[in-house]
């Protein structure tokens, strides 16, 4: 097949595949479940056999092999009227190592790993005469040789439904606004013709009144009139107008809203993947995912998904013999619940496993200096909860095969802060954890209230904002250190909102009432001044693309009925900033590391070592991102992995050498192998230190650290 | 314009060879071998992007700041009904910024799908520069140095994701 036509297909293909693996995989657990329902087994047979032959038609062959094993193993079942364990987990390895040459591969070309061992262990790849001839799919679905995005693999739902870009409908949406915005600026030009016509007919009068030319002025009264009737007739039509953009915004926010399930059934898998590693018993309640959102809300939220629910079943859900001893019964339960709260939305993960100890979590934090033992004595059970968002929290002895990939919980709440949410902790003892998760519906459109800071003008989004506050001297105070603001007859942490920000001119000037917004999200209050108050406005939040998506306090920016952009803030951000007591800051300015390496794992192993150790680390994904992150200077060390995409650690070093302004910085290279050619390499380039990566969780890193940076850290 | 019938085949091939010489001329006025470029100012140096990658150029008055953003993010402007933010060549490249009044203009530029304005002192137009002569860079986020100094941005390495884990 033409080179060109594959790169174009290939898109549609992989995502179709993809969706064909889900249902392969689901189906598999679903027979597993039980029941004796054909269901399952024919919706896994047209998924592999519209896979097989969609791969067959690209030449993908592995993927097609892989398919036609499934398929395969999948009729025998289905003979046999019952699944083996074993083919279970064969079809669910034979599903993520396809996922994974998806991953990996590019147009034309998919390579599976380990295929020889997969396809054995889905039986050779041969069915029997008798799986063959029950091969169900044969006769409901079509050869694979039908186009892609055809929907007849779906079933009968696809019928009504049809697939649709998201990126066209993002353009759909910025259109509409665009003409929801050239409707309010008719009905302004309307009413200017409106008010020029009356100034006519003023003038008219006058003139008529003084000198008399009766035919002329008649006329000119005609023209006036006429005038009038124009300027009625553009405020009907922007009125139209005005409710044709509503209705087709209305319909545009439905098209983009997805079923919650998309999200919650792939974490099926990721439980028995994780139960079974573990060998404990987990089973896996799901609610609440007919309930619709923001399809772009939802993608954001799957890597927290998987992390909290693993963290469930690692953490939470004990192992069976510990659960019979407590009187439980041996299989745990882990529950994922989506609930609707009007304009945002809940999400719940739950499990009814050992349940947190204060007490533990309390020494954890002090042992490794994340506040003093006498402020910890203080905390309340809530706010002790708290401290497991803090960064540096999760141990480096946590980081497991299953849970956390080294991620703490701190980068659960950065990605749900980001999607302008709140993160809340619950447990009881013995009896299990829960973690509350509170979204918006959506991240379009949203109420604004507009207000100005520091001079310049910006929006909140509303449904964060409790209500405005008028605040006079008598009402302002500090309690520890902190600026505190009353608020009825509770005590508020009270900031400016342009010292939130960063911006100039930010103190809060004692003595003078101040307006301020009450900002409240997941049972969190912080009141922040503002110079004024503009009003309300609905608008829809437009991202600021890739390169600002890392300003966390930038929800995107909007666009006014006059014209004018203004910046969308992220209350949960602004929240997170304004309250700096309650999470736990370091009031010494600590020292700044850089950490770059493309794996995920080895960089958040890094950064918990450092951050442990007490210095602020930066991550970076490649050398092209820490060089960014270097650029201002004001970066006391760099840790870089040797190989790295885009600019190489190797590069990176000789590239900060040869920088006048930085080249003082100290860079420590980390690399997969001992090789003396590479540490001479290494140092060639300037390195100061040469690590091998299984030495970083020996110590040996934070020894080279402390050795190289100056001054205590 | 037949050549003079009556004219010698010295002469006609003379004349012949001077038309195809002004033609040709002509033609080469930007060099046919070059790489056509947008060049603008920033900073009183001079920058190219890949006219390719171009989508328009606006005038700054647009330009909106953006209250809690870091420096080298100038603000967010309207471009072909997208909101697009504006960055800060300066800054990103670590040099001494300047006020905003110097940059006048925008280039809108788009990879691979993210839309972005580079603010610019003053745009240059289109012009194509030899291919011969470039030189890859030392450093920074650049294609080839032409030996003019004018450097080709490479837009993907530009202001790319700072601190985005993205998935």
């Amino acid at each position: 097949m033409d080179a060109d036509v594959l790169r174009q297909i290939w898109p549609i293909f992989s995502a179709e595949a993809r969706e064909h693996l889900e249902a392969i995989g689901a189906g598999v657990l679903e027979i597993e479940r039980g029941g004796a329902s054909p269901a399952p087994f024919e919706s896994i047979q047209r998924a592999a056999h519209s896979l097989k032959g969609s791969a067959a038609s690209l030449g993908l062959g592995d993927l097609e092999k892989l398919a036609h094993a499934c398929e395969d193993a999948v009729a025998v079942a289905r003979a046999a009227g019952r699944i083996e364990a074993a083919a279970v987990e064969a079809v669910l390895r034979a599903v993520s190592a396809a996922e994974g040459a998806l991953d990996r591969g590019g147009a034309g070309e998919a390579h599976v790993e380990g295929l020889p061992a997969l396809l054995a262990a889905l039986g050779g790849g041969k069915a029997s005469p008798a799986a063959a001839g029950a091969s169900a799919a044969d006769r409901t679905a079509e050869p694979g040789k039908k186009g892609p995005g055809s929907a007849g693999s779906t079933g009968d739902r696809a019928d009504r439904a049809v697939r649709v870009s998201a990126e066209t409908l993002d353009s759909l949406a910025s259109h509409v606004e665009m003409l929801a915005l050239g409707e309010a600026r008719t009905e302004r030009r309307a009413r200017e013709l409106l008010a020029l016509s009356g100034r006519i007919h003023e003038q008219l009068a006058a003139v008529s009144r003084e000198a008399g030319a009766p035919g002329a002025l008649a006329r000119l009264a005609q023209l006036g009139r006429e005038l009038a009737r124009i300027g009625q007739d553009a405020l009907r039509d922007s009125a139209r107008q005005e409710l044709d953009a509503a209705s087709i915004r209305k319909d545009l926010r439905d098209l983009r809203m997805v079923p919650a399930a998309v999200a919650l059934e792939p974490l099926r898998r990721t439980v028995r993947e994780a139960a079974g590693r573990l060998h404990k018993e987990v089973e896996l309640h799901i609610s609440g995912g007919d309930i619709r959102l923001d399809r772009r809300v939802l993608q954001r939220l799957e890597s927290p998904l998987v992390h909290l629910v693993r963290n469930a079943v690692d953490h939470g859900v004990e192992p069976p013999e510990a659960r019979r001893a407590a009187g439980k019964p041996a299989a745990g339960r882990v529950e994922v619940r989506v609930e609707s709260r009007g304009r945002r939305i809940g999400l719940v993960v739950s499990d009814d496993g050992v349940g947190l100890s204060a007490e533990r979590i309390r020494a954890a934090a002090v042992a490794k200096g994340i506040l003093p033992a006498e402020e910890a004595a203080r905390l309340a059970e809530q706010e002790t909860y708290r401290l497991l968002f803090a960064p540096g929290f999760s141990t480096a002895s946590e980081i497991t095969a299953i849970s956390g990939r080294g991620v703490g919980l701190d980068v659960v709440q950065d990605a749900i802060a980001r999607l302008q949410g709140t993160v809340q902790v619950s447990s009881v003892p013995g009896r299990g954890t829960s973690f509350d998760l509170d979204l918006p519906l959506t991240l379009a459109a949203t109420t604004g209230i507009l207000c100005r800071v520091a001079g310049e003008v910006a929006a909140v989004p509303a449904d964060a904002v409790e209500r405005v506050l008028r605040l006079g001297p008598a009402d302002l105070g500090t309690v520890a250190g902190q600026a505190m603001a009353r608020v009825a007859s509770s005590q508020v942490p009270f900031a400016s909102l342009a010292q939130v920000l960063g911006m100039p001119g930010g103190r809060p000037v004692a003595g003078e009432p101040r307006t301020a917004l009450l900002l409240s999200l997941g049972g969190q209050r912080a009141a922040l001044a503002v110079d004024d108050v503009l009003g309300e406005q609905e608008m829809v939040v437009s991202s600021l693309g890739r390169r600002a998506a890392g300003v966390a306090v930038l929800a995107g920016a909007s666009v006014l009925d006059d014209g004018r952009v203004v910046a969308v803030l992220n209350a949960a951000e602004l929240l997170r900033r304004g309250r700096p007591a309650a999470e736990g800051a370091q009031a010494l300015p600590r020292a700044r590391i850089v950490v770059a390496d493309d794996s995920l794992t080895t960089r958040s192993a890094m950064k918990a070592v450092l951050e442990i150790a007490g210095f602020a680390v930066l991550p970076a994904a490649d050398g092209e991102e820490a060089w960014e992150l270097l650029a201002d200077g004001r970066t006391q060390l760099l840790v870089a992995d040797v190989q790295m995409p885009r600019l190489d650690g190797l590069a990176l070093t000789l590239r900060l050498k040869a920088d006048p302004r930085l080249r003082r910085i100290p860079v420590v290279l980390v690399t997969s192998l001992d090789a003396p050619e590479d540490r001479m390499a290494g140092l060639r380039a300037g390195a100061d230190g040469y690590l091998v990566k299984r030495e970083v969780e020996g110590g040996r890193l934070l020894e080279l650290v402390r050795q190289l940076l100056p001054g205590p850290a | 314009m037949p050549a003079p019938a009556d004219a010698s085949p010295e002469e006609r091939r003379r004349i012949l060879q001077e038309r195809a010489r002004a033609l040709a001329e002509a033609r080469l006025e930007p060099r046919r071998e070059g790489i056509p470029v947008l060049a603008f100012s920033v900073g009183g140096e001079r920058y190219a992007v890949d006219v390719a990658e171009v989508s328009q150029i606006l005038e700054s008055k647009g330009l909106w700041p953006l209250p809690g953003a870091p420096r080298w993010l100038l603000g967010a402007m309207l471009a072909r009904s997208r909101v697009i933010p504006v960055l800060d060549l300066r800054r990103l490249l670590g040099l001494e910024g300047g006020g905003l009044v110097d940059l006048e203009r925008v280039v809108v530029v788009e990879e691979r799908g993210d839309a972005f304005g580079i603010a610019a002192e003053s745009v240059e137009g289109r012009i194509e520069v030899p291919s011969e002569g470039l030189t890859p860079p030392a450093r920074g986020p650049f294609r080839w140095l032409a030996p003019d100094r004018l450097a080709l941005l490479d837009l993907s390495r530009l202001g790319a994701e700072v601190g985005a884990e993205g998935g």
